[in-house]
């Protein structure tokens, strides 16, 4: 599977509600072109802090939030899997484009080129993981992420090599905030849930 | 009568903060027990500052209010999301630092970074309010409006005096 057919993917099994959190790069510019909607943040700076503001926004947010990452991003901030998995966000799914390289920078290669396998980092701090490397996988990954209540990863295995380039994003970042906090409709914080404790386990 | 850290605690559930992210540090070790064990508030604990500040910057964009607890070495780890999240997005952020390597700190490792603290925060252009003696405590609402009603950055800078006064 390369980018684009992850991307269509993933843009199709949404539904309108779901928040989505995007981190920099070739990702923020595929998704734009494949499936731009108000609800997409596009962390265009703070490399590797997708997941963790997606954790924020899985906070206060009743929707499913969905975190689109890279292998190189998340390895940037290891850390997080740890704190979702503590956190227990019921409605954050994180979902991993590991294409083994930092394709953004030149493509050199990350650590999952020399095998490490996220999913089961992920599974070990307590998060409900899987590899997928078929469109037909992700989907059915997807769906299945989507009715669950549990921290959801999906590890999306990419081929090697790029498969298309999209033009960088036109929105400018306060373009970006400001229709998604619009599109959430509580740019001054109403609807906020309230949410138990998470000091101790 | 209440304790500093109860009286800090009232002060941020008053200005509607609910979500509390710390990294601990060993001076604010109290507080963070009288925020975990207050109802007002969930609390949690990040791996990191950059973590954390990035956490908080979700609470802001979902709706909610969050302050950050952190020592001040910590500062230095979250520069970057500070500017490329909070700064480029334009995003308030609410941070309680403690101050380390000051003249109360035993602990030497801990002064390079304490002495650039103030510098550091006037570089990342964040406003800084210093909590020294209890009297200064009531410099927080009026920092925390700035935070909550201006959607303005605030930085607390809590020195060991303010904890160890009778």
């Amino acid at each position: 599977m390369n980018r684009t057919q992850a991307m269509r993917c993933i843009t199709q099994s949404l539904t309108p509600a779901t928040v989505v959190v995007c981190t920099l790069g070739k990702a923020s510019n595929a998704l734009y072109s494949l499936g731009d909607r108000a609800m997409n943040f596009y962390m265009l700076g703070s490399f590797g802090m997708a997941a963790s503001l997606g954790v924020g926004l899985a906070l206060v947010r009743t929707e499913k939030v969905v975190v689109i990452d890279g292998d190189g991003a998340i390895l940037y901030n290891l850390g997080c899997l740890a704190t979702v998995g503590w956190v227990r966000c019921s409605n954050l799914i994180h979902i991993i484009c590991d294409n083994k390289v930092c394709e953004s920078t030149g493509s050199q290669p990350t650590a999952t080129s020399a095998g490490i396998d996220l999913a089961s980092i992920g599974r070990s701090c307590g998060i409900d993981a899987i590899r997928v490397s078929s469109v037909h996988g992700l989907r059915n990954a997807l769906k299945s992420a989507l009715d669950s209540r549990r921290p959801q990863l999906i590890v999306v295995e990419l081929d090697d090599g790029s498969d298309a380039s999209w033009p960088r994003l036109p929105l400018t970042a306060l373009e970006i905030k400001t229709r998604f906090r619009t599109a959430l409709g509580t740019p001054h914080g109403r609807r906020i849930q309230r949410r138990k404790c998470y000091s101790s386990a | 009568m209440s304790t500093p850290e109860e009286q800090i605690a009232n002060y941020f559930a008053l200005a509607g903060i609910r979500h509390i992210v710390a990294v601990p540090c060993r001076y604010i070790a109290g507080l963070l027990n009288v925020l975990s064990k207050d109802q007002r508030f969930a609390l949690l604990y990040a791996t990191r500052e950059e973590e954390g500040v990035a956490i908080a910057g979700g609470v802001h964009l979902g709706g909610g209010k969050a302050v950050v607890l952190m020592q001040n070495s910590g500062l230095g780890n979250m520069v970057n999301v500070y500017k490329s999240l909070y700064t480029y997005y334009n995003l308030p952020a609410c941070l309680f630092i403690s101050q380390r390597g000051d003249e109360f700190d035993d602990v030497d490792a801990q002064r390079p970074m304490g002495s650039i603290t103030g510098a550091l925060l006037k570089v990342m252009d964040i406003a800084c309010s210093e909590l020294r003696v209890k009297e200064d405590m009531s410099k927080i609402p009026e920092g925390l409006r700035r935070f909550t009603q201006r959607s303005k950055s605030i930085a607390f800078i809590a020195r060991k005096s303010l904890w160890m006064q009778p």
